[in-house]
């Protein structure tokens, strides 16, 4: 199977503007027109990297993990409210309202609530990514399931089908683009989300791993976890695209993934 | 008798839609009822369909009522409505997967009629890779796999260019010739509504209301160039006549 990651088509002009932009953060610390403490060169950073790899791995493995749990939950909680509140109009003009209500919530004020409620584990942090993923796939969701053809529910019914093979034959596969297009937007949301919930409290993780080098000014080494959160996020993002493709067949033929 | 209309009106907002329709369809016959756009065709399909019910009169298919009963007779649409999201093989087994038969039986049982329906080699292709003629065999396909006793075809030839329309006429007379799937078609073509059918039902005035019907001898449809002839140009005039356009 031939698959083309889309970043790979994208020319290499924002390439070469991030060459341009590293040489020019390396002249201005190598020359030290900006002291070295106040902001580390590019090499520095690398060198950091390097130093600390396998204290960063075994930090990052842990955030992946509270990120990949919090995601999966938070997708399962979207993906179903949006089936519910698309099958009951009561019920979507009385969640509705409320779950854009809870989006004005800064929800990473309320990390340390929840480390106060659950303690310096894996739950809070769990939950909190739960809080920022569900919504937007919950909102595309129910755009998506809307969007059904509404011809194609009626030949359905002909054929005698019941809500249940409706809801899989044609609602959920309209709606495939929606959900990708929202995981996109929730996989780095959890990944935010985790960092955050570990800078509250933790004894692992990035965040963690963040904190405890701010509070030693080393700020290579911050420099070095940044870039990291950084990438692993776009991996996420770049393999969310790879399961789009590979879930969507009939679409590789267009122009639009 | 395979399906029996008797005396069924409708009316949506005190509006008088359809009015006393009776009709009949006999075992493998090809009838076509014909009347303008907003003559209630649609609202007289969906009532056999199933899918809504009539102020008054009855529906029976082989003398039972099928009144609010979607999933007794096939329909097929004027859109074709494949799932762009599954291949052609997986779109005409739709009907069989409802109905719960497994999809490796479902497959099996429609493999043969790909090269009837002239799909051959298409079976795995997605309904995009196929041409606007294509699109609509597989969507008859998929209709005959529903694999009841009459098709509800409603409009199905009126999305295609008129060269493509011709030469799926043809290709339909021809499969029915084999596979004798009793119609009630949809048309607003009066040609169309000739050349294919063994009768036609003439639907005009508002209320709509049976205003003729019309049997086409079998000798007419064997007969070479029916389109051309006289007895076709008679025919056409009648209709014209009873539609009072």
């Amino acid at each position: 199977m031939k698959i083309k990651l889309k970043s790979t088509s994208i020319s290499l002009l924002p390439l070469a503007v991030v060459i341009l932009v590293l040489a020019l953060w390396y002249v201005v610390t190598a020359t030290g027109i900006v002291p070295r403490f106040f902001l580390p060169g590019p090499f520095d950073v690398l060198v950091a990297f390097q130093e600390d790899f396998d204290l960063l791995m075994a930090n990052m493995w842990v955030t992946l993990v509270e990120a990949f749990w919090g995601l999966l939950l938070g997708v399962i909680l979207g993906v179903s409210i949006a089936i519910i509140m698309e099958r009951f109009d009561l019920l979507y003009r009385a969640i509705y309202p409320l779950l854009v209500l809870s989006q004005t919530i800064p929800t990473y004020a309320i990390a340390p609530i929840l480390i106060l409620w659950f303690g310096y584990g894996i739950l809070p942090k769990v939950l909190l990514i739960i809080v920022t993923t569900f919504f937007p796939v919950a909102v595309e969701m129910l755009t998506g399931l809307r969007s059904a053809d509404q011809d194609l529910i009626k030949l359905m019914q002909t054929m005698g089908s019941n809500r249940l093979q409706i809801l899989w034959y044609v609602k959920l596969p309209a709606s495939l683009e929606h959900f990708f297009a929202s995981l996109r937007i929730s996989v780095s949301y959890s990944i935010i989300g985790a960092v955050i919930a570990e800078w509250v409290g933790g004894d692992a993780g990035l965040g963690v791993y963040m904190t405890r080098v701010m509070k030693v000014y080393a700020y290579d080494k911050m420099f070095a976890v940044i870039v990291l959160i950084s990438l692993v996020s776009l991996c996420l993002i770049l393999g969310v695209d790879l399961l789009q493709r590979l879930t969507m067949p009939w679409k590789r033929g267009e122009k639009a993934l | 008798m395979l399906l029996q209309v008797e005396h069924v009106s409708k009316s949506f907002d005190q509006k008088t839609i359809i009015k006393d329709i009776n009709l009949h369809v006999a075992q493998g016959e090809i009838v076509s009822l014909l009347g303008i756009s907003g003559s209630g065709k649609t609202t007289l399909f969906n009532i056999i369909a199933g899918l809504s019910q009539p102020d008054s009169g009855s529906v029976l298919l082989q003398d039972r009522s099928i009144l609010n009963q979607p999933g007794q007779v096939s329909y097929m649409l004027q859109k074709d409505l494949l799932m762009p999201y599954r291949t052609v093989a997986n779109n005409v087994i739709l009907p069989l997967l409802i109905t719960g038969i497994k999809k490796k039986h479902a497959l099996i049982k429609a493999a043969p009629l790909f090269a009837e329906f002239g799909l051959s080699g298409y079976e795995d292709k997605y309904p995009a890779d196929l041409s606007g003629g294509m699109r609509q065999r597989a969507a008859l396909l998929r209709t005959y796999l529903f694999d009841k006793p009459l098709a509800l075809l409603d409009e199905p030839f009126s999305a295609l260019d008129a060269i493509t329309k011709r030469a799926l006429h043809t290709w339909y007379l021809d499969i029915m010739a084999k596979i004798h799937l009793s119609t009630l078609l949809i048309t607003h073509d009066i040609d169309e509504a000739l050349v294919l059918s063994n009768r036609i039902y003439v639907l005009a005035n508002t209320p709509s209301v049976i205003s003729d019907e019309i049997a086409i001898p079998k000798a007419l449809h064997d007969a070479s160039e029916f389109e051309l002839s006289n007895e076709f140009l008679q025919l056409k005039r009648r209709i014209i006549a009873d539609l009072h356009i």
